[in-house]
């Protein structure tokens, strides 16, 4: 290491320790970090014993837990169930803020609001506010940046030396943001219209770089790159089974390595009663709805995309979605590997809708005069963005400042971007109208649920033997099973039981069967031939984990 | 007391004039007792083990220790963990233990038996480990891969189901599952109809029932055997499948037995959802055993070659398990050939394949997350061949053997004792049976008198496979004065072996490290590759120039680096690589 460089570090150690007295990123101020998280999630459980139950589904390497809330009245694995997953990104805190209130509000509604207090005695709500505490801690570390990589240590760059190009707060305001290096031979340039973004150079255009654009960092090993080895090792929504990218940074060293994935994979396959999944994500399919082009299943094939009759449901409640929480224009849907809404789909066989916490209002409604940039513009969301927080926190973007580089002692280095944590999270005062809509939808959603009813009818044959007749409705919206849960060894199938006592003999028919999946408003029918005394009792059960059973007796007559 | 004495001396004189006759005469260590020694296995071996039989968990255990008590300079046993039943995984780690650090040696892992069924796996691994310690100092070339090389052998990747296929009823395919319970017929319930062994002889077989209308009959050349009837022929049998009873009472028989899952469908590597790869189970790794040794192997980067046994039908199987992974450059794949063809010539009528071409498409098994997510090449090993029964080519065989092939050497020369005769039985729900049938333990095992055969065959394959691993060294260093106060130091690095220090596929998609040659304690101006040093070419490595990072040290070739020092003409050549070793050498 040069003396340039140890002189370098020393002023910006200085600076931080000058610098964190007062907390670096006032508009986080409200959000839970993880004791804040943990210290909420005991008082609600304390508050509302009968409601809400909280368990912790293992720890992290930094010995955090991984908080479990069952929401729901006498939880039992026999109650269909929905899943909430909060911070699967982990830079993004307010997912974990709308569950916080999700569940609150839950909690303080049952048994005083009767469409509320229904929905909790008849669906389990298991929510997982944060899967990545320990890289989502990052926020209120004394530097702040998105993190994504949980504490596993690794290899990100596979040089044979582990963690050893981090960031660097060169400029000593306790936030990592980019850097623009003044150089010929970059592909960047500085966008006219918004001249606090950076744009990439379009050489059919005849527009040559003039910048090089990195993270804010040295290259703390000598290796020509910058920061490509932070401490931490895996991004929890890259780490899953679907479309896994092997070798990506951030991706593991094999899918559902981390003790973070494996403790929601395991939980997720234990509990055989989650009818559907809902995850705060980029990687969403509410505003934009998964389209099939191909999904099929074939032996020997992976299955890529959704299956036909799945799409026309999935967009039904992306229309219900839209509906109750509004539209994005401008917002790109991310289609990341391994990540974890899709995988809860393809590989964990529920219906699995995702959506952002939250994104920049549209852009036309803040600023008219951009309203004619082409829809084809790279910068669409980064404008937006830009907009909305120029409009509404102008500090949570660092305006470009010029430093003094080690690496680049030639060239003219600035620093700036918007603040880390300030593009997925809004003031947290502004989360009222927006957890009062995402709880809106989630109680939609369990209406949508199935839910089956069953009717019997005895015909007596004579000689004391029966026919049972058995028609099995679905009064909801979605079917009893997905087109892709209908071939999944995970989701479980509606399964007939006849109950007989010893007097009585099935003549024809099993004591067990599964059905196929019954669409919403349809039903399929089931009958038995028994024998037994006129008068005796028989009771058929019909019902799977992710449904709900319902049981119902009939008198031989 | 004075005979006692004289015999005392006389008896101590013979073992000195036997250990004399041992050291001067290498013949003399073949002439024991009153044996001669044959060619392989030792004569007066300090563990002695039966190599005609299958032991089960206990059984492998002992063994284990006995070697590691007799060699504790040779063999070190561990455990990588757990079975789902609490039973340890056990692994001896087989190299000279005095000689170098066992972790930074070129190393070869083994194991067997991850279908609980496919049972000698375990049988040929515990041999290998075996044969090298009780070889080590007799044969020299032993001696040498000891000294190089290290072995890392887990005899049984799946002990619980092992025990479960020695000790309970089954059949010769079952259960290949681990014994983690699941719910196969989707019932809710798990493991709640496996077959049943209703006479309790320890064998499942098969059950036929007496049906006028039936469409079997009895062989008219072998009556333990069944055959359709002709098409215009009435049949005399119903058959009903593998013994065992609807213990459930859903009008199904055998729907839900231990396990179920595939072990070898589960690993991280192109790894498929059950709809689309049966038995994969829930995510790779779910199953405890496989995990256990993937975090073995990825604490171990100097593992370069593995090899898992399975059974049965001869074959040398390497990947790519499925059409669409693209991962073999031509390079990894001359590296396989010459290792597989060398197996063909060791294993008569054993055939090197390519699993997807060859045989039929694996997502998610273990030879594949091997080379795909760790580069190391590996093969399988199909254990026994039809051709073992009669040695006679036979292309057209069926997997197992044709069923006359097998009951006619049952008869010939197994005397009738692999077959059961058809015996009649009461059934619960089926009324009067009979059942029998071909024993568990033959047409996938060998029989006592071919194991030891199949042991040693395979072994030898590893060992040569072990024997290819990158044998690296500092061939010549040397040192030229440029002037003032300049020297250029020139440095040759030579592997000895077929196998790369790093695959094509690890240098292809960089997972690995690079290979490092580092020039210590000296003032390095400046570092290069040369690329051609007959025309000077040269490649300079700006930065850390001190540390020259290769991509390998190919097959049986070299690798050629310079540097530009200042100062005294002093310092010290340290090659490290993951897989080709630790070496340094100073000047």
């Amino acid at each position: 290491m040069s003396h340039d460089k140890i002189y370098f570090f020393a002023a910006s150690f200085a600076l931080i320790l000058c610098t964190t007295l007062y907390s670096r990123l006032p508009s986080l101020a409200g959000y839970s970090n993880y004791n804040d998280l943990t210290t909420s999630l005991q008082d609600l459980a304390r508050h509302y014993p009968e409601v809400v139950k909280i368990e912790s589904l293992g720890k992290t390497l930094q010995s955090r837990d991984l908080w479990l809330v069952q929401l729901g009245v006498r939880s039992s694995a026999e109650k269909p169930a929905i899943l909430l997953v909060g911070g699967v990104e982990a830079d993004d805190v307010t997912s974990t803020e709308l569950c916080l209130r999700f569940i609150k509000t839950s909690a303080q509604s049952y048994g005083r609001v009767d469409s509320i207090t229904v929905i909790l005695d008849r669906v389990i709500f298991y929510v997982l506010p944060r899967v990545n505490p320990d890289a989502t801690e990052q926020l209120w570390a004394p530097v702040v940046y998105d993190r994504l990589l949980n504490a596993r240590p690794m290899d990100l760059d596979f040089d044979g030396e582990v963690s050893e190009d981090g960031y660097d707060d060169l400029n000593g305001d306790g936030l990592i943001t980019n850097m623009r290096i003044a150089d010929p031979a970059g592909e960047w340039l500085i966008d006219s219209l918004h001249p606090r973004l950076m744009r990439k150079a379009d050489p059919t255009r005849n527009e040559l770089g003039a910048y090089r654009v990195v993270t804010e960092g040295l290259d703390n090993d000598f290796d020509g790159r910058w920061n490509e080895d932070p401490a931490g090792g895996v991004d929890v929504n890259q780490n899953f089974s679907f479309n896994y990218q092997p070798f990506a940074p951030g991706s593991g060293p094999h899918p559902v390595s981390e003790s973070e994935t494996r403790a929601v994979a395991d939980f997720l396959f234990a509990r055989e009663n989650i009818a559907a999944v809902f995850s705060f994500s980029l990687n969403e399919n509410l505003l934009h709805p998964w389209e099939n082009h191909k999904g099929k299943v074939e032996p020997h094939k992976p299955v890529t995309a959704v299956l036909p009759q799945d799409a026309a449901y999935y967009r039904f409640i992306s229309n219900q979605f839209k509906k109750i929480i509004g539209s994005a224009d401008g917002l790109e849907p991310k289609r990341g590997s391994g990540n974890f809404s899709e995988w809860a789909y393809y590989h964990y066989g529920r219906w699995s809708f995702s959506a952002p916490a939250w994104w920049p209002p549209s852009m036309h409604s803040i600023d008219d005069s951009i309203k004619q940039v082409v829809t084809d513009d790279p910068l669409r969301q980064e404008r937006q963005l830009l907009q909305w927080t120029m409009a509404s926190r102008p500090a949570a973007f660092v305006e470009w400042t010029e430093i003094r580089h080690p690496d680049f002692p030639e060239q003219k280095v600035e620093i700036g971007g918007f603040a880390p944590g300030m593009t997925k999270n809004p003031p947290v005062d502004s989360l009222t109208i927006l957890a009062e809509k995402y709880g809106a939808f989630f109680y939609q959603l369990a209406n949508l649920l199935p839910r089956i009813n069953l009717y019997l009818k005895v015909e007596s044959l004579g000689q004391q033997v029966f026919r049972i007749s058995a028609t099995i409705k679905n009064c909801g919206s979605l079917p009893t099973t997905s087109e892709l849960g209908q071939q999944s060894q995970w989701v479980r199938k509606l399964k007939t039981e006849l109950i007989l006592d010893h007097d009585q003999k099935m003549i024809s028919g099993t004591r067990f069967s599964l059905l196929s999946a019954i669409a919403g408003g349809s039903a399929q029918a089931h009958s038995w031939l028994v024998q037994g005394k006129i008068g005796s009792e028989i009771t058929v059960r019909v019902g799977s984990p992710p449904v709900g059973f319902v049981t119902e007796k009939v008198i031989l007559k | 007391m004075l005979n006692v004495i004289k015999e005392y001396v006389v008896l101590k004189f013979h073992l000195f004039a036997i250990l004399i006759l041992n050291i001067s005469m290498g013949m003399a260590a073949e002439l024991t007792k009153s044996a001669l020694k044959a060619m392989g296995a030792p004569n007066n071996p300090h563990v002695e083990v039966a190599w005609n039989r299958y032991y089960d968990h206990a059984g492998i255990r002992d063994i284990c220790e006995r070697l590691e008590k007799a060699h504790p300079d040779l063999i070190q046993l561990g455990s990588i963990g757990k079975s789902v039943q609490g039973l340890d995984i056990y692994i001896l780690t087989v190299t000279n233990l005095k000689k170098g650090t066992a972790d930074r040696k070129p190393a070869m892992y083994i194991d067997g038996n991850i279908h609980s069924n496919e049972i000698q796996g375990s049988e040929v691994a515990l041999y290998t480990a075996w044969y090298l310690v009780e070889n080590y100092g007799h044969v020299d070339w032993i001696t040498e891969l000891l000294d190089k090389k290290t072995f890392y052998v887990v005899p049984t990747i799946n002990p619980d189901a092992r025990d479960y296929y020695i000790h309970q009823g089954n059949t010769p395919h079952s259960p290949r599952s681990g014994l983690l319970p699941r719910d196969d017929d989707g019932d809710g319930l798990v493991d709640e109809d496996p077959m049943d062994d209703l006479d309790g002889d320890g064998h499942i077989v098969r059950m036929r029932r007496r049906n006028p209308n039936g469409r079997w009959k009895v062989d008219p050349d072998d009556p333990r055997m069944m055959i359709q009837a002709d098409p215009d022929e009435k049949g005399d049998y119903d058959y009903l499948g593998w013994e065992g009873i609807d213990n459930d009472d859903d009008g199904r028989v055998n729907e839900d037995g231990p396990g179920f899952y595939d072990p070898n469908r589960n690993w991280g590597w192109r790894w498929q959802p059950s709809y689309v790869q049966y038995g994969s189970d829930q995510y790779p790794f779910s199953i405890p055993e496989n995990r256990a040794v993937a975090d073995f192997v990825l604490a171990h980067p100097n593992i370069g070659g593995a090899q898992s046994y399975h059974n049965s039908g001869g074959m040398i199987l390497r990947g790519p398990g499925t059409e669409d992974d693209s991962s073999y450059s031509s390079n990894d794949q001359r590296v396989y050939e010459n290792i597989g063809k060398l197996g063909e010539q060791m294993l008569p009528e054993y055939k090197y394949m390519v699993l997807w071409k060859d045989l039929y498409s694996v997502y998610g098994g273990e030879l594949d997350w091997f080379y795909g997510a760790r580069g190391i090449y590996t093969f399988t090993n199909e254990l026994w061949t039809s051709f073992d029964y009669f040695r006679h080519v036979d292309d057209d065989a069926e997997w197992f053997g044709r069923q006359k092939e097998v009951y006619r050497f049952d008869e010939l020369l197994l005397f009738g004792e692999g077959i059961i005769s058809w015996k009649k039985i009461e059934h619960p729900q089926y009324g009067e049976i009979e059942i029998g049938g071909v024993k568990k333990s033959w047409t996938r095992t060998a029989p006592s008198f071919l194991l030891e055969d199949m042991c040693h065959r395979n072994m030898a394959f590893t060992l040569f496979h072990a024997y290819h691993l990158p044998l690296v060294s500092i061939d010549s260093v040397s040192v030229t004065s440029l002037g003032a106060g300049l020297s250029q130091v020139d440095v040759l690095i030579v592997n000895n072996r077929m196998i790369p220090t790093r695959s094509d596929h690890e240098i292809n998609n960089k997972f690995t490290r690079p290979d490092w040659i580092t020039l210590e304690d000296a003032n390095v101006v400046a570092g290069f590759v040369v690329t051609n040093p007959l025309l000077n070419l040269t490649v300079e490595q700006k930065y850390k120039p001190e540390r020259i990072n290769i991509n390998c040290v190919p097959p049986m070739a070299s690798v050629y680096v310079r540097w530009l020092i200042t100062g005294t003409p002093r310092g010290s050549i340290v090659y490290d690589s993951a897989k080709g070793g630790l070496l340094r050498y100073t000047f």
